[in-house]
């Protein structure tokens, strides 16, 4: 099974690096006189609305989503390993200030951030850069139910035998944090960035339905991912759901790929 | 108290400073004249220094008036008042959909390892689709909107506590509990769910707060007339009285939802580390 | 026994009250009949205000209404208007010379986009009783074009205890739900009857739901829990027209246009070379024969509008100068164009005189499907000559600061809706010191000499009331506006309504309210024929 999801993602990344020489098609290349086209002939998942190649499309798509979004996450996770471990280890003031930070970064409307970011961004960023940024503010303020849950299980640790042993055998503290704590968080955030990926493309994907998302004409997983909305209307369901099905294999993957949780020891 | 404050001020602060804070539609209009737009732009007027309007709407708000919504014309309070049953019974649903699914699923999981694939599979499906997108879905299936809750919520709640479930089953002594032949019943109950249950509280908090942010989207797609609904509009809307008395209320929902799942597993943590 | 069958059948079926139901996309910002500028407001100010005359919306000519007749004088400053005796509010109160007095004071107290409408500089018309049931109406200027100015002005009372909820049309507001629904009940004191003598409205309720997902609102209309859609986007109603082909209806071309310009502000904080083009007509037209005008009209708006003329579209027979045709797509031409003004074409995209690469940016506002769609096909025409276009959808107030304040903006993607069918309503926008005059509003005077140019046709259309007079000058206001493209009109849209099968008597009209002009004779099948005479 697990050489089977690692084979899927090495197929994807050449898929996605290849990608130019099996669709000749660019991705904003409007075919006018084929609109709504279904798969077959040139355009093998068919066109959209405004005549471009699907294929094309989802390969560009990919090619944005699936490398920023893992990037956001990283950054997400960092900051929040960061903030949620440095207040379950130091505890007292430190804490406090950050479960505030965190239930701010929580209970501040989000989407007002984003819309805000969005209408003062300089006008003419090219596609790709206000991707960038839009994924770099998701990673910016994605991080604090992350930081949650990492404090969460510092805290179940710290308190856990083992870690009372150490203390107990002498072992000094920055020893308890590195050979016993982190090795044991590390499953935490292992999942919490497995989770955050998909996470991510899926806001921006909301993102996109409520139209901020990215700029045209560059596509990313969510914007196509909005395209399902026409589902019911459309014969081309290859073609529509072929995104949906593609993020659903690669995060399947992820998840396969990493081996499971070992025990507490 | 004071992250209440403060989250309010962050919220009426990002509103004030958001471009369009004190423009019309009526600019548009071929009609206005510049009189006229003078006139409209001055009735604005009371809400340009954030700090004294945040000064005075602090002191209503404790008198228990939220102020009078702008695009609305009516109390906030009343307005919240009227939506907030709607969003609590969305949230309460899905919350106990969502995690009730999850937990049996992850049970399951850790009964019989062969679900394993296929809930992996489940699972990644379920994640590769915009929760915007199951609220169309519904919409068209006319199915319950809570439904669309549970299964943006699920994923992430599942693979969690399968992660904790199986670092529990894992681990030493309850591998012997088993193998001294502990009924299955009793081994997954003392030995995979107790153990987990401070993880599972913190994670109940943070699944309140998502919930309210799938309600936000939800609402707004399904059209229900909710807080979540009114919340989106306030913003678009520049509606500043709106937007800070709702930041304040669900705020004030949220950080009490967390204090109390905080303070509950705290006192499990310590009572257990007493054992 | 049967006929007690029948008679408590029909009481059974005759309490179940008939409910007309449409959508409004936003909350309505007011229900004062004077304040009413956005749609929402102005649908049920429609449907619930009483007026003076109503412009019937199928012949669009004058007929009376509250006032059985008038006459002119005084060159048209003077209007006499002769009122219907015995007609009351729908609290009661009665209707008298006063109340009309009254409405055009507040009509000078109250300022609005409306009252704007009806405001000669800063005076208002003045209105005095000049008999039991007659009041004269002077206006401070002529205005042509006076009668639909009073058709939207809904008379309120002086006297009534409830200020401006007593009204005299069909429906009253019954109900009100911020954010999720308007009920309109009928109103007891309605005068008008239909042909056989029975008193209107014929449904009992308008129930106005507040919705602004437009995929929401036609699946329920699909499931016939909304009776009418007023104005439906190009790609729903194609998808409604292969679903349900009996319920969608397509008045022809709109008013309304969709256009694309660029900022001409002195004061934009744009850098000064952009600002050169941008200023200069051969780039505008270079622009405007670069862009397929078919292209987008068959497939940005799925074949339902026409490629885009000028300030006045073809549906508008009265106004629009037949002289005047779309741009031809000729990309050769402009290329040429642009070269003689000092533009080079490179490998790898176009140049000015100064080095710069030709790039800017179009904002247009988020959500909008057809406007994205319209874009990122401008986007690719411009590609072909070398411009680099980028796309920005930003929220609606966002997009508002930038081109009304702080003019941050390069080029916009907007379309002007409500769009009046005489040049008068569109004052602010072609005169040089208006605010709506989009590229570069609020000029102190005429920054061009073809912006002084429309300045005085307008003004001088404005002072007369012969309309082939007016017609002249304002042919010449659109050819010069085509020639000089401050707006690049990209498409009039078509008037796409849906209306239910259930529905009988729905009249669809140009002008707005496209479906319900008529909604006291609107029926709804099969549950209208069992209402009891009243």
């Amino acid at each position: 099974m697990k050489r089977l999801a690692a084979g899927l993602l090495i197929a994807l990344a050449l898929a996605m690096v290849a990608g130019q020489f099996l669709v000749p098609a660019r991705y904003d290349q409007q075919f006018r006189e084929s609109t709504d086209a279904l798969p077959g002939g040139d355009h093998p998942l068919g066109t959209d609305e405004l005549g471009r190649d699907r294929a094309a499309r989802l390969l560009a798509g990919a090619r944005v989503s699936l490398l920023l979004a893992p990037a956001a996450s990283v950054l997400a996770i960092a900051l929040a390993a960061m903030l949620g471990l440095s207040a379950g280890w130091f505890g007292g003031w430190w804490d406090r200030v950050v479960t505030t930070l965190i239930d701010l970064m929580i209970s501040v409307p989000i989407f007002l951030v984003l819309i805000t970011a969005r209408a003062v961004l300089p006008l003419n960023v090219s596609p790709i850069s206000s991707v960038m940024i839009t994924f770099l503010l998701l990673g910016l303020l994605g991080w604090a139910g992350s930081a949650r849950v990492i404090r969460g299980a510092c805290q179940t640790h710290l308190n856990s035998d083992y870690i009372l042993r150490a203390l107990a055998s002498g072992s000094s503290r920055t020893r308890i944090l590195l050979v016993h704590l982190l090795p044991n968080l590390w499953p935490v955030l292992r999942t919490q960035f497995i989770l955050a990926v998909p996470g991510f493309i899926l806001d921006e994907a909301n993102l996109s339905l409520l139209g901020l998302g990215v700029a045209e004409p560059l596509p990313s997983l969510g914007s196509l991912l909005k395209e399902l909305t026409h589902l019911p209307s459309s014969a081309n369901w290859v073609g529509l759901a072929a995104p949906a099905l593609l993020l659903a294999i690669t995060v399947g993957a992820f998840e396969f790929l990493l081996p499971p949780k070992e025990g507490a020891s | 108290m004071a992250t209440l404050a403060l989250t309010g001020l962050a919220a009426a602060t990002l509103l004030r400073v958001a471009p369009g804070f004190d423009v019309e539609a009526s600019e548009l209009d071929g009609r206005t004249s510049a009189e006229t737009l003078r006139q409209m732009r001055a009735a604005r007027a009371g809400e340009q220094d954030i700090l004294s309007f945040y000064g005075r709407y602090l002191q209503g708000a404790l008198r228990g008036d939220l102020g009078k919504s702008r695009s609305y014309e009516v109390p906030v309070m009343g307005l919240i008042r009227e939506r907030l049953p709607v969003t609590l019974r969305l949230i309460a649903l899905g919350l106990a959909g969502a995690w009730t699914l999850a937990l049996l699923f992850a049970l399951a999981n850790v009964a019989w390892p062969g679900l394993n694939t296929g809930l992996n599979l489940l699972t990644a499906g379920m994640l590769s689709v915009p929760a915007g997108l199951v609220a169309l879905l519904i919409l068209i299936g006319q199915g319950p909107v809570a439904l669309g809750l549970a299964i943006a919520l699920f994923p992430k709640l599942f693979s969690y506590s399968r992660g904790l479930f199986q670092q529990n089953a894992g681990a030493g002594y309850a591998l012997a509990a088993r193998a001294r032949g502990l009924s299955a019943g009793r081994y997954l109950g003392r030995y995979v769910v107790w153990p987990a249950g401070p993880a599972l509280l913190a994670i109940l908090g943070l699944s309140v707060n998502a919930a309210f942010g799938g309600a936000i989207l939800l609402e707004t797609i399904c059209d229900l007339p909710g807080v979540g609904q009114l919340a989106l509009q306030a913003a678009l809307a520049r509606d500043l009285p709106l937007l800070v008395g709702m930041t304040l209320f669900v705020g004030a929902l949220t950080v009490s939802a967390n204090a109390v799942t905080d303070l509950a597993s705290l006192y499990l943590v310590r009572s257990r580390s007493g054992q | 026994m049967k006929f007690l069958i029948l008679l408590m059948a029909g009481t059974l079926l005759a309490a179940d009250p008939v409910i007309l139901k449409m959508c409004l996309r936003s909350e309505p910002k007011t229900f004062h009949p004077l304040k009413a500028d956005e749609e929402a407001s102005e649908t049920v100010r429609f449907l619930t205000a009483g007026t003076l005359l109503k412009i019937n919306r199928k012949t669009q000519l004058p007929e009376p209404s509250l006032a059985a007749k008038w006459k002119t004088a005084d060159g048209g400053k003077t209007v006499k208007f002769e009122l219907r005796e015995g007609l009351q509010f729908s609290d009661g109160t009665p209707f008298t010379a006063e109340d009309v007095v009254y409405t055009f004071q507040q009509v000078a107290a109250i300022r609005s986009g409306f009252t704007d409408s009806l405001r000669q500089g800063e005076a208002t018309p003045v209105a005095t009783v000049t008999g039991k049931h007659e009041v004269t109406v002077r206006f401070a200027e002529l205005t042509p074009g006076w009668e639909r100015l009073i058709d939207g002005l809904g008379m309120m009372s002086a006297k009534s205890p409830l200020g401006e909820k007593a009204v005299m049309g069909a429906f009253m507001v019954a109900d009100h739900k911020p954010g999720q629904y308007i009920a309109l009940g009928r109103n007891p004191h309605y005068w008008v009857r239909d042909a056989q003598g029975k008193a209107l409205p014929k449904v009992d309720q308008i129930r106005l739901d507040i919705t602004a997902n437009r995929d929401l609102e036609v699946l329920r209309f699909k499931r016939g829990e909304v009776h009418m859609i007023n104005k439906v986007e190009p790609d729903i109603y194609q998808a409604l027209a292969t679903q349900m082909p009996e319920a969608v209806r397509n008045a022809g071309v709109s008013f309304e246009s969709e256009q694309l310009w660029f900022n001409q502000a002195g004061k934009a904080p744009i850098p000064a070379y952009k600002l050169e083009w941008f200023r200069s007509p051969v780039f505008r037209r270079a622009v405007s024969e670069s862009i397929q005008r078919a292209d987008l009209a068959k497939i940005a708006m799925k074949g339902l509008a026409v490629p885009g003329v000028g300030p006045v579209s073809p549906g508008n027979t009265v106004w629009f100068n037949q002289k005047l045709t779309a741009d031809v797509y000729a990309p050769t031409v402009a290329l040429e164009k642009l070269k003689k003004a000092g533009f080079q074409k490179k490998s790898d995209g176009l140049y000015d005189a100064g080095g710069h690469r030709v790039e800017f940016s179009i904002v247009t506002n988020a959500g909008n499907k057809t406007r994205e769609r319209l874009a990122a096909m401008i986007q690719a025409d411009l590609g072909e000559i070398g411009i680099r276009v980028n796309m920005v959808t930003l929220d609606f107030p966002s997009l508002l600061e930038r081109i009304t304040r702080g003019f941050n903006y390069e080029a916009c993607l907007l379309g002007f809706t409500n769009v009046d069918q005489d040049p008068n309503g569109q004052m602010n926008v072609w005169l040089s010191s208006g605010a709506t005059h989009a590229w570069s509003p609020n000029q102190a005077k005429p920054e061009t000499a073809w912006e002084a140019e429309i300045d005085k046709l307008m003004k001088a259309q404005a002072r007369t009331v012969v309309l082939a007079k007016r017609k002249e000058m304002f042919d010449r206001v659109q050819a010069i506006v085509h020639e000089q493209a401050p707006f690049l009109y990209l498409v009039h849209k078509n008037v796409l309504t849906a209306v239910h099968p259930s529905v009988r008597n729905s009249l669809v009209t140009v002008l707005f309210p496209h479906v319900f002009s008529n909604a006291e004779q609107i029926e709804l099948q099969g549950l209208g024929t069992y209402r009891t005479a009243r």
